[in-house]
């Protein structure tokens, strides 16, 4: 059962307001549906960096569930003019119990870095900033939650929902 | 446990400069270029002057070729302004890599750079 729960917005464009962030309203709106009793918050945006990003997280360690939106990609180390997609890595330094998902497009790019494990008792889960992509990964990721499912089944999830948002039914092969 | 997947999905990268941008939801604008290309996009990097998109299933002729229709519909979104200089600054194909030489270690960086030219 989830009682509290927290939805951080990562990434500079959002902190400057120059892209509205509509994706933490529907996923505070996921989160509700299943969990109508639980307290959920939209916490401050993080910057792109691991450790304030690390730093958010744990301000909030008191929580049932921790959703991280944005930096899921290759970022900055694809082209110099994308962000820093650093919110994978900071996962990667303090979750334990890690699943990770990672789509790669067939040019080597990085799309996404799925992770989601826990942090002491809270789980923490990312999904990337595309809105379509956002909100599919957090309904599998709430979804699953509300059915019991284990960490690795939630994780395989939610990679798969991401890959259905990606257009024209695209090949895709495992490895 | 890391699972890795890679997905054949045919897209051009575009990169579109000399906007004004504050308080867009690319949701919104990401539906305005679906109406204008009978494609889907998506916005995978903004600041407060550019906007970097994937679009998928359309080849980067057919894009530069409608540079202002495009740019057009983008500056019809809420929170995006076309100066006079917005252009399309580059519209590239993404090009197909050997998934044998996938990075087999730990990611630390995008291994983009490792296949393209």
């Amino acid at each position: 059962m989830i009682q509290k729960a927290v939805v951080i917005p990562t990434g500079n464009e959002i902190m400057t307001g120059v892209v509205l962030d509509t994706n933490s309203p529907a996923i505070l709106e996921i989160i509700l549906e299943k969990y109508p009793q639980a307290l959920v918050i939209r916490a401050q945006p993080a910057a792109d960096e691991t450790e304030e990003i690390i730093r958010v997280l744990k301000l909030y360690g008191d929580s049932d569930l921790i959703v991280l939106i944005g930096g899921s990609g290759g970022g900055k180390a694809y082209d110099p003019s994308l962000a820093d997609d650093v919110t994978h890595f900071a996962l990667e330094k303090v979750l334990a119990d890690r699943q990770v998902q990672e789509i790669y497009g067939y040019n080597g790019h990085l799309w996404s870095r799925l992770i989601i494990g826990k942090l002491g008792q809270t789980i923490v889960a990312n999904v990337p900033g595309p809105f379509v992509e956002a909100v599919a990964a957090a309904g599998v990721i709430v979804r699953g939650l509300a059915q019991g499912l284990d960490l690795s089944a939630i994780s395989r999830q939610t990679a798969q929902a991401v890959l259905a948002q990606y257009p024209l039914g695209g090949q895709v092969r495992c490895l | 446990m890391t699972e890795r997947i890679i997905a054949y999905v045919d897209k051009t990268v575009v990169k579109i400069t000399g906007l004004k941008i504050k308080g867009m939801k690319p949701v919104e604008l990401e539906k305005a270029l679906q109406e204008k290309l009978g494609r889907p996009a998506r916005v995978i990097g903004v600041t407060s002057s550019s906007l970097q998109l994937d679009v998928y299933g359309l080849e980067p002729e057919a894009i530069l070729g409608d540079e202002q229709g495009i740019i057009t519909a983008i500056s019809l979104t809420e929170g995006v302004t076309a100066a006079e200089v917005a252009r399309i600054d580059t519209a590239e194909k993404a090009l197909e890599a050997d998934v044998d030489l996938l990075a087999q270690g730990p990611v630390s960086a995008c291994p983009k750079e490792r296949w393209l030219p």
